[in-house]
């Protein structure tokens, strides 16, 4: 799939069926509170509450297991469990339309192999009343357009996965739910997929994704939403929860005095070799109380850290199903 | 519950499947009565059997059996194909009120079978009619279906592919809601029917759904709607609990 423009998404569908401006689309953010569900003894989802605002992607992140696909099946009444999602203040079965609010990709063969592709969105258009133009604009915009009339058992993960992304966008639903849209595409697809998404956001619209490619996630996503064991442990924009972790390394000629004196001026080091990692001062104060101890600095710079690397010290232990060591 | 509905018409009329199914329903039961029809108008044929007119019924019966067989993939597709490929996570997202999908689903399964079965219904008339021309007896038209016993055939082969559904709904597997309607009626019960003909159970037709419903379509009046009722009976008590199984279990 070749990037393409993502005009032509302002092209919305009104409540009484015509086409109209995304302008009007009215502000929807998802809003989840005390999320949660027992599988027997095991607590997949406990006490989670955050929420998807208008405007941004947000990146729902979190180890294997920990609860993303089931939080997802439960914020949309799939799954039975505590609490209650509301999308416009409101929960989505008591919308006239909910596919209007919220267009889902949720697993990642999501079709029938012997109907057409555009048979497919014909059927899940027919809750919005989406004419049959739609489908043709959403088929071309997913680049399935060749395709479209082609029985989809022999689809690639890929175009599966853009049939499932076709399927999500088809009434210009103001939300959008996915679940590891990203897997199975290749790169070009997914500077694509990160292209729309990000431009479905700009329009005033909430985009709730999961996915284990942290480093797309750290391209994509604006805000995140990191659970471990069905527990909320991160949520905020990716640039505070990085800048949170990031540190300065110091490289100097005596590692020990300006320790000793960082420590004493409030900041928190690590020895690593013949530098510091040090966290809650900044450059400056670090250089200057450097030269005030008569210690030459050699070199000074700000570590940003990853969202990986974030993600890893976040989620830690809790991981659900985690690797033994290798041998 | 009309979104419901529209979204069952296009999922149902969007597959090969349907299609096939409903030209099986036809073309199955009508060669078996293009061939019966000739045998009877032979002269070994004319020779022997049965008394014509319970022959001519019993064969009635077993050709809509088959056209019922045929037919219980479509009502066990209705939630099989949806569960075995992931597709009613989707359904339920597009529409959240579960009772509305599970009566639409019924409704359209009814719907589609009984124009199937209308349609096997005619093609079995008219293979039946072609049969006696083969075997130079000239066309003769079976004109006992217009009326009560067309209906209650209609009724029969509407209430056996529901019952498909509802096996399939329950069990969420689509194998079972298919085979296990076609075991009970070609196999089960005729065992128990012989069972209860030693034993003089005589009302047993009045208990076993299939015989029963065979008993319904093949006899007249109130009695005959008594033992259709019986067959819709059955699949009440298994759709029920599909349904409130159905609205409380996770997607």
């Amino acid at each position: 799939m070749s990037a393409k423009p993502v005009a032509g998404w302002g092209l919305g569908i009104s409540p009484a069926g015509e086409h109209v401006s995304a302008g009007s689309v009215p502000d929807v953010a998802i809003h989840v509170e005390h999320l949660g569900k027992s599988f027997g003894s095991v607590r997949a989802v406990d006490d989670l509450s955050f929420t998807v605002p208008d405007g941004v992607v947000t990146g729902f992140l979190g180890p294997n297991g920990a609860g993303k696909s089931t939080t997802m099946r439960i914020m949309l009444g799939l799954d039975h469990g505590d609490g209650r999602t509301v999308f416009d203040d409101k929960p989505l079965r008591d919308h006239a339309h909910p596919s209007r609010v919220v267009g889902t990709h949720l697993d990642a063969r999501p079709f029938l192999p012997g109907r057409t592709a555009r048979d497919h969105l014909r059927m899940l258009g027919t809750e919005a009343r989406v004419p049959e133009s739609r489908v043709d604009d959403v088929l071309g915009m997913v680049g399935l357009t060749e395709v479209a009339d082609k029985r989809p058992k022999t689809f690639s993960l890929g175009m599966a996965q853009r049939l499932g992304l076709a399927g999500a966008v088809l009434a210009e639903p103001h939300a959008l739910m996915l679940d590891e849209p990203a897997n199975g595409l290749d790169p070009q697809s997914i500077q694509w997929l990160r292209e729309f998404l990000r431009h479905y956001a700009t329009e005033g619209r909430a985009v709730l994704v999961s996915s284990h490619l942290l480093s797309e996630m750290q391209l994509m996503a604006d805000h995140v939403v990191v659970i471990a064991r069905g527990r909320l442990v991160a949520d905020g924009t990716v640039d505070d929860l990085v800048s949170k972790r990031s540190d300065v390394v110091v490289r100097c000629t005596d590692v020990a005095r300006l320790a000793s004196q960082l420590r004493a001026a409030g900041g928190a080091v690590t020895q690593e070799g013949d530098c510091l990692g040090v966290t809650g001062l900044t450059t400056d104060e670090i250089g200057h109380l450097a030269f005030d101890s008569g210690v030459a600095v050699l070199e000074l710079a700000t570590r940003k850290a990853s969202l990986e690397e974030t993600f890893m010290q976040l989620t830690g232990d809790g991981q659900q199903f985690a690797f033994g060591e290798a041998s | 519950m009309t979104g419901e509905l529209r979204y069952e018409w296009v999922r149902i009329t969007t597959v090969r499947s349907t299609w096939a199914l409903i030209g099986l329903a036809m073309l199955v039961p009508a060669g078996l009565a293009l061939f019966f029809s000739w045998l009877a108008g032979t002269p070994e044929g004319q020779a022997g059997g049965p008394p014509e007119a319970q022959g001519s019924t019993d064969i009635w019966v077993f050709l809509l059996r088959i056209a019922a067989a045929v037919l219980c993939a479509l009502g066990a597709a209705a939630f099989g194909q949806e569960y075995r490929y992931g597709l009613i996570r989707i359904t339920l997202a597009l529409f959240p009120r579960r009772t509305a999908v599970f009566l639409s689903k019924a409704l359209m399964v009814a719907v589609v079978v009984t124009v199937a079965a209308i349609l096997a219904m005619g093609s079995i008339v008219l293979a039946e009619a072609l049969g006696g021309v083969v075997a130079g007896t000239g066309l003769t038209w079976n004109e006992t279906i217009w009326g009560g016993m067309g209906a209650r055939s209609l009724v029969y082969v509407v209430l056996f592919v529901l019952i498909a559904f509802a096996i399939t709904a329950l069990t969420r597997n689509q194998p079972l809601g298919i085979i296990t309607p076609i075991v009970l009626a070609v196999l089960i019960e005729p065992i128990v029917g012989i069972i209860a003909l030693v034993r003089g159970w005589t009302w047993i037709d009045w208990v076993l759904p299939f015989s029963g419903g065979a008993a319904g379509v093949s006899s007249d009046g109130a009695e005959a709607w008594g033992h259709l009722a019986v067959l819709g009976a059955w699949f009440l008590v298994i759709a029920i609990p599909a349904w409130i199984l159905f609205v409380r279990r996770d997607a």
